[in-house]
């Protein structure tokens, strides 16, 4: 099986870096900060193209996620975005393969004429929102626009959900993100405790004491708000907890939350410059070119690409060692391969405070957890 | 063996990282879920922002 073939086989997920530009300058990002005067900014038509061609030729999946990231991907004209998903469509209809298309953004620059194309090839839109006014604009900045935009999303039923990164500016005021998101009338969100990281790597990484009481009071707006309002990842790892799933489950599973995650066997991010890399993380903070897979406009080497890949993924001897035995191993994420490069300690922070929860847990009413976990995710 | 670990009832493993790389590098597709995995799975675990 030629090398190009063999590594783009399982590909069911491709995340393309519209651009590295943003409009904000979020204090935990986890990219490095833009160089303003960098050139070629955006992402040319003819990369994405060149991947779709190669994702066409070679991945045996059936079902292709296309996802736009960045930077802040709505710095782009729409007609790009038309023309891109124009393409694919063209492409893999003629291979018979499905498809789906997703977007992550501030969502500040949405407007109508982006709701004309989402609306046209069925883009669904997440949206990072960090709590209320005060905490959202603590960090990040441009929550009314943001929030209007939203309304334009779900009337248009193009809304995925929310992402809110959980920091210094709101690690202690999860009620009032529960609180916010019911008024807003959202029905589920997602919480993503922020690594010192890209642009927030000389912040002071989340103590375990604090990540303990993000976990507490997750549960505990989880129980009080009755399903109402659904945190997904503290419930899917409650799951995980207590249905101990087991090796073939998690290997079939590859997700950003388990023990080995996507990136790179499942699904590649196509940065502007055509480089190719495991995961966005990856591909945007830490010493990057230690993860570089490869570049869209050189050949693809089976060996150089899995000898990265396979050194991103390596497990600690802590795994081997103590993981193993545990009981808080199921619950636990296991940390993130290309996070934990620039700052172990916030996943260290973790593992503390993954130990302290499961303990929390384990001496709850049965009847709350079988209640959390009957929610509708 | 440190007390904030224990020995799990359960004989369900971890897999463990050669595991993980003898499936990555097997010949034969993946047996992972083939299917719409769309947008809002994916970012309900997504790690960015």
């Amino acid at each position: 099986m030629p090398d190009k073939q063999f590594i783009l086989r399982n590909i069911d997920e491709v995340h393309f870096e519209v651009t590295a530009q943003c409009n904000l300058k979020c204090k935990y990002c986890y990219a490095e900060p833009y160089e303003a005067g960098s050139k070629d900014n955006f992402m040319r038509i003819d990369t994405v193209k060149k991947t779709i061609d190669l994702l066409s030729e070679y991945s045996q999946k059936q079902h292709i996620e296309i996802i736009f990231h960045g930077g802040e991907p709505l710095l782009q004209n729409p007609t790009w975005f038309d023309e891109c998903c124009n393409y694919v469509t063209e492409k893999f209809t003629l291979k018979n393969k499905n498809y789906s298309f997703g977007l992550q953004t501030n969502n500040i620059l949405l407007n109508t004429e982006f709701i004309e194309v989402f609306l046209k090839h069925n883009i669904n839109v997440g949206v990072s929102l960090d709590g209320t006014e005060k905490i959202h604009n603590q960090f990040r900045g441009g929550f009314n626009k943001t929030i209007k935009n939203i309304k334009l999303l779900e009337n248009s039923k193009l809304f995925s959900g929310v992402i809110s990164v959980i920091s210094h500016h709101n690690f202690d005021k999860i009620s009032e993100i529960f609180q916010e998101f019911y008024n807003q009338g959202f029905s589920h969100f997602s919480i993503n405790i922020a690594s010192a990281v890209g642009n927030g790597q000389f912040s002071e990484p989340l103590s375990a004491e604090q990540i303990f009481n993000i976990y507490e009071q997750d549960y505990i707006n989880l129980l009080k708000y009755d399903g109402k309002i659904v945190e997904f990842r503290l419930i899917e790892r409650i799951r995980r907890h207590f249905e101990a799933p087991d090796k073939e489950n998690i290997l079939t599973q590859l997700r950003c939350d388990n023990p080995f995650c996507h990136a790179g066997s499942n699904m590649i991010f196509i940065k502007v410059n055509e480089d190719l890399f495991p995961c966005g993380s990856a591909g945007s903070s830490g010493k990057i070119e230690n993860f570089k897979l490869g570049n869209l406009s050189e050949p693809l080497s089976k060996q150089d690409y899995y000898t990265v890949l396979k050194r991103f993924h390596q497990k600690t001897d802590k795994y081997i060692m103590e993981c193993q035995n545990c009981k808080a191993k199921y619950f636990c994420e296991h940390g993130c391969p290309a996070f934990d490069f620039t700052d172990p300690i916030t996943t260290e922070n973790k593992c503390i405070a993954n130990k302290q929860f499961v303990n929390f847990l384990n001496k709850e009413p049965k009847e709350n957890i079988n209640k959390l976990l009957s929610y509708k995710l | 063996m440190t007390e904030d670990t224990v020995q799990m009832a359960k004989v369900a493993e971890l897999p463990q990282w050669e595991e993980f790389v003898n499936m990555v590098e097997n010949e034969v597709s993946q047996k992972s879920t083939d299917g719409p995995i769309g947008y809002a799975v994916y970012h309900k675990y997504s790690k960015t922002c």
